[in-house]
């Protein structure tokens, strides 16, 4: 194999670690005039376990139809295709997804997610959790602590909803920061510490939403799935967004942290994130998603000031079937010379059956923003389907 | 040839109210859009139903708007079906049609002048008739008027079933939104 293969399949490789999926959250919903996230997901800020609404949709808006006439979803859209009638108050999920590494001579398979969800809802009360497999990555989510294959659980929380579109939750959850999506290896999902693959934390949150509203603010208790204590991180996430009409939201974010001791340091350390979003779609069977966020670090009495920037652009010529392009710069330190990186890439996302998509990525540029960090050609196939 | 004096006066009349309303017979010109708004619950489902047809008639005092159900579409062929077939019925009920007396509408009668306020109609849909206050507004154009109204009407009281589907329950209350150039008909 050629020097420039070898590199190549290296990368590929280390991207194994790097593109542990979690669940869905697909944020240019906004081009089917989708701005809030409440009707498909349990939780209102998005992501996890979808309701039957949400199913529903999965069935009608999300896949390709093929030139069919769009029968009604009602019955196959429910938790095992209809086979299994569950309470009205119980949502089951199980989720799968896998990549394939297709390197020269050796074709690799890896499970990214193995979850499966439960969410009860009655009446003011609602309880959601997770609990899954993954062969590699994900290691904040980790209930094990195996070389390979590790139990993970991503999120367990209650809530009670005292008044119309206002809900109390306490447990692990996702922060609420910025565009919810599972495309995490975003910068500025990345850099700020809030994907939805395994940065949970546990805490108290607030959410509110109204029609044209939706806003959420949490107090961040740690990770108690990391020890010791000492690396926990501790402070508050909070963002407000604002529908301007149904196709086209704006939004905002703060977030602050400290721990005694950062997992990546071994040093104290204050993170502050505080940035501006914006998810619209100006015309039809298209979205704009645009995030940039300041950065501002304390390791250790050392101040940095950095950014993270990312924007992404949709199409879906067909239905299920998108195009997509994006383009992400970060620097953790502005004042320190060579410390951007960028990357720039697309990819087509299909959702060729019922519950069932496949991803291809490709791009050139630095995976994670990561100081200094070589950019490089970067591929790769994603799976995913859900009962 | 001599002129009778009721003629005379009523030609005097019309030339003076000719100006300030719409006195000849109205009809829609280009395009028009009616929308219909409603919302669904749990999650604040924002739903838009969306048609580019609209027939207005015109008796010289009546004026109404009339919108086939079938063009309106919501951006969910499901829904759309599910609105026309199952809640508003359209095989047997085609229309919803809006009524208001023309005169009580402001007319402007200088290019650009604009006038706005509310109306008194009669909104019907699902062959039901209920009164709609109309909050309108009308602009002199150099060939007719672009006009503007909205109002809202509750479903229910239409005798429409309340909608709910995989969970979510549409507000009985909804909301109609027109908006559209008028000329005088030929």
């Amino acid at each position: 194999m050629r020097p420039r293969l070898h590199a190549l399949a290296a990368f590929l490789v280390a991207l194994v670690g790097l593109f542990p999926s979690p669940a869905a959250a697909y944020p240019w919903m906004v081009q089917h005039g989708y701005t809030a996230c409440a009707q498909c997901h349990v939780d209102p800020s998005g992501a996890g376990t979808l309701t039957d609404y949400g199913r529903g949709q999965g069935e009608i808006l999300l896949r390709t139809h093929y030139g069919k006439e769009q029968g009604d979803p009602e019955k196959i859209s429910q938790f095992l295709f209809g086979a299994v009638q569950l309470p009205e108050a119980l949502q089951l999920q199980a989720d799968v997804r896998g990549m394939v590494i297709p390197q020269p001579g050796n074709v690799r398979a890896i499970l990214m997610q193995g979850d499966v969800r439960a969410a009860v809802q009655a009446g003011l009360f609602t309880a959601s959790a997770s609990v899954g497999a993954v062969s590699e990555g994900g290691q904040n989510a980790w209930l094990s602590s195996n070389d390979k294959w590790n139990l993970v659980a991503r999120e367990y929380w209650a809530a009670v909803s005292p008044a119309k579109g206002l809900m109390i939750k306490g447990g692990r959850m996702n922060l609420p920061f910025g565009i919810r999506t599972e495309d995490h290896i975003l910068y500025v999902r990345s850099a700020t510490g809030t994907t939805i693959n395994d940065d949970q934390q546990l805490g108290l949150a607030v959410s509110y939403g109204t029609r044209k509203l939706r806003a959420e603010v949490m107090g961040i208790a740690g990770n108690l799935q990391v020890s010791p204590d000492v690396f926990r991180k501790r402070g508050y996430s909070a963002m407000v967004a604002y529908a301007v009409n149904k196709r086209f939201e704006i939004g905002a974010s703060s977030m602050f942290t400290r721990s005694e001791l950062d997992t990546d340091t071994l040093a104290p350390r204050g993170q502050m994130a505080h940035g501006i979003f914006t998810r619209a779609s100006p015309f039809e069977k298209f979205s704009v998603l645009a995030e940039a966020d300041l950065l501002l670090d304390n390791q250790d009495g050392e101040r940095f000031t950095g950014v993270a920037t990312a924007a992404v652009l949709d199409y879906e010529p067909v239905q299920g079937l998108h195009v997509f392009g994006l383009g992400e710069y970060c620097a953790q330190s502005l004042s320190a010379e060579g410390d951007a990186v960028w990357r720039g890439g697309g990819g087509v996302q299909w959702f060729f059956a019922s519950r069932a998509d496949i991803r291809l990525d490709g791009g050139y540029g630095t995976i994670f923003c990561t100081p200094g960090g070589e950019a490089r050609p970067y591929g790769l196939l994603q799976a995913h389907f859900y009962l | 040839m001599t002129l009778s004096r009721p003629f005379l006066a009523t030609a005097l009349l019309a030339a003076l109210v000719l100006p300030l309303s719409a006195a000849a017979a109205l009809k829609v010109e280009g395009k028009p859009k009616v929308s219909f708004f409603a919302t669904g619950s749990p999650g604040f489902l924002d739903i838009e139903g969306v048609s580019g047809t609209a027939v207005v008639t015109d008796d010289g005092t009546k004026l109404s708007f009339a919108v086939p159900m079938t063009s309106v579409s919501t951006g969910i062929s499901l829904r759309d079906e599910h609105m026309q077939n199952e809640y508003v019925k359209v095989a047997q009920f085609p229309n919803a049609t809006l009524t208001v007396a023309k005169a009580a509408v402001q007319w402007g009668a200088a290019v650009g002048e604009k006038k706005t306020g509310s109306v008194p109609g009669e909104f019907t849909i699902h062959g039901v008739t209920k009164p709609a206050t109309v909050a309108y507004t009308t602009s002199k154009t150099k060939t007719g008027w672009k006009i503007t109204g909205k109002f809202d009407f509750d479903v229910a009281q239409h005798g429409i079933a309340i909608p709910s589907y995989l969970g979510v329950t549409v507000d009985p209350k909804m909301r109609a939104e027109v908006a559209m150039d008028l000329v005088d008909a030929p």
